[in-house]
């Protein structure tokens, strides 16, 4: 009897073992075959080209948007940050001049597009698989599988994601994936005038140069969907 | 007494064999999301098409400035000197089936002032700060400014 307590002790001991050397190698990944996008809101003009661009490229439906500027103005009033953003028609026609209010603190433009994010929850939450991450970190949409059930537009956190009303399916940004694996850069980089959206990977020269700003932020951190489009000069208020 | 012992064995056998199986899958580069289920039937996407490849049937429109340079290789030159060094699409628009289609620009104020207007917001990215009385008013910038290299001299 006491012998046969010792071996299941043993096998416990043995499967614990095992788990933890399986466990060891899962902490390296490939992050080189991972592209990622840098925008820096300093440099960017809000002049729409890249809502244009991407309209014209995608042929993305009139008032829906995979890109769209936003304008966060930020004043102090007795001892508190007021915050004022907008965005008429995504940026797509240019910004026009609004009222300065009085203790100016920043004013700023902040493209935004959909974050390619690591850990996708549209993903998760799509209930025919039409929408993955792929190997080179883009998030892409199977639109003759997609059932139009507009789960991942609630799930995603930063807006990206619409609904195609005539094809009835939900797109997005795709980086411009089929321009990327022709060698060209996405249409919104091309047609950036400042150079304020630029994309690549990690050990790009420029990317690298910019990714070591200590200014630089990602969105909404604490959601753990570790997003892949990085963002330079831009406040707290913008999440 | 001894069946509560043996239970509660059973179950921490299964949990440590569930927890293994996460580990496992971990390990393999994967977190559980639906799209393993493709790879682990051996099948790569439906249809006999690869998902990702389906995403290039879609053709570029923007070409970038190097086809431009094939012909317009003045412009391209003059472009280079300059802050206007950006792409010709951000003005012209996309370049794909260019020579038919006309790659005119609207020659108005407006479409300058779309940049270089000092609106709040735009850092001093060449603003032009006087744009309410600066030159000819019922003139296009165009008429002194070449657009390609808009400065003097």
């Amino acid at each position: 009897m006491a012998h046969s307590m010792i071996t299941r002790r043993m096998f416990l001991k043995s499967m614990v073992t095992a788990a933890y050397i399986l466990a060891l190698p899962s902490t390296s990944s490939g992050m080189d075959s991972v592209y990622v996008f840098v925008i820096d809101s300093s440099r960017c003009i809000g002049c729409g080209a890249c809502v244009r661009a991407c309209r014209a490229e995608n042929e993305v439906p009139e008032e829906k948007y995979r890109t769209w500027v936003e304008r966060y103005v930020v004043w102090m009033e007795n001892g508190v940050e007021k915050v004022y953003v907008e965005s008429p028609e995504g940026g797509e026609h240019g910004f026009d001049e609004v009222p300065r209010p009085p203790n100016l603190l920043r004013a700023y433009f902040v493209p935004k597009l959909c974050m390619h994010c690591q850990k996708p929850p549209c993903v998760k939450v799509c209930p025919v698989n039409a929408t993955w991450l792929n190997e080179e970190g883009f998030v892409l949409i199977d639109k003759d599988h997609c059932i139009g059930c507009r789960y991942c537009i609630q799930a995603c956190p930063y807006g990206a994601r619409y609904f195609d009303e005539e094809k009835h399916v939900v797109d997005k940004c795709t980086w411009c994936y089929h321009r990327v694996k022709r060698g060209l850069k996405p249409a919104c980089v091309t047609v950036c005038p400042t150079g304020a959206r630029i994309f690549g990977k990690p050990d790009d020269e420029v990317i690298a140069k910019r990714l070591k700003d200590p200014t630089i932020k990602i969105l909404k951190p604490e959601l753990n969907t570790k997003p892949k489009v990085f963002y330079q000069q831009i406040g707290w208020e913008v999440w | 007494m001894k069946h509560v012992v043996r239970a509660l064995a059973l179950f921490i056998l299964i949990l440590v064999v569930f927890i293994g199986g996460i580990f496992v899958l971990n390990s393999l580069g994967e977190e559980i999301y639906p799209g393993y289920a493709d790879r682990l039937m051996g099948v790569s996407g439906h249809y006999g098409m690869d998902r990702n490849q389906k995403e290039l049937l879609k053709e570029p429109k923007y070409t970038g400035k190097e086809y431009c340079r094939e012909c317009h290789q003045k412009e391209y030159e003059l472009s280079e000197k300059g802050g206007h060094k950006f792409d010709c699409e951000t003005c012209h628009g996309y370049g794909g089936g260019h020579p038919p289609k006309d790659m005119g620009v609207e020659n108005t104020r407006e479409f300058c002032l779309n940049c270089h207007k000092p609106v709040l917001g735009r850092s001093d990215y060449r603003l032009l700060e006087d744009w309410e009385s600066h030159g000819y008013l019922d003139r296009p910038c165009t008429v002194c400014h070449d657009p390609h290299y808009p400065w003097f001299g």
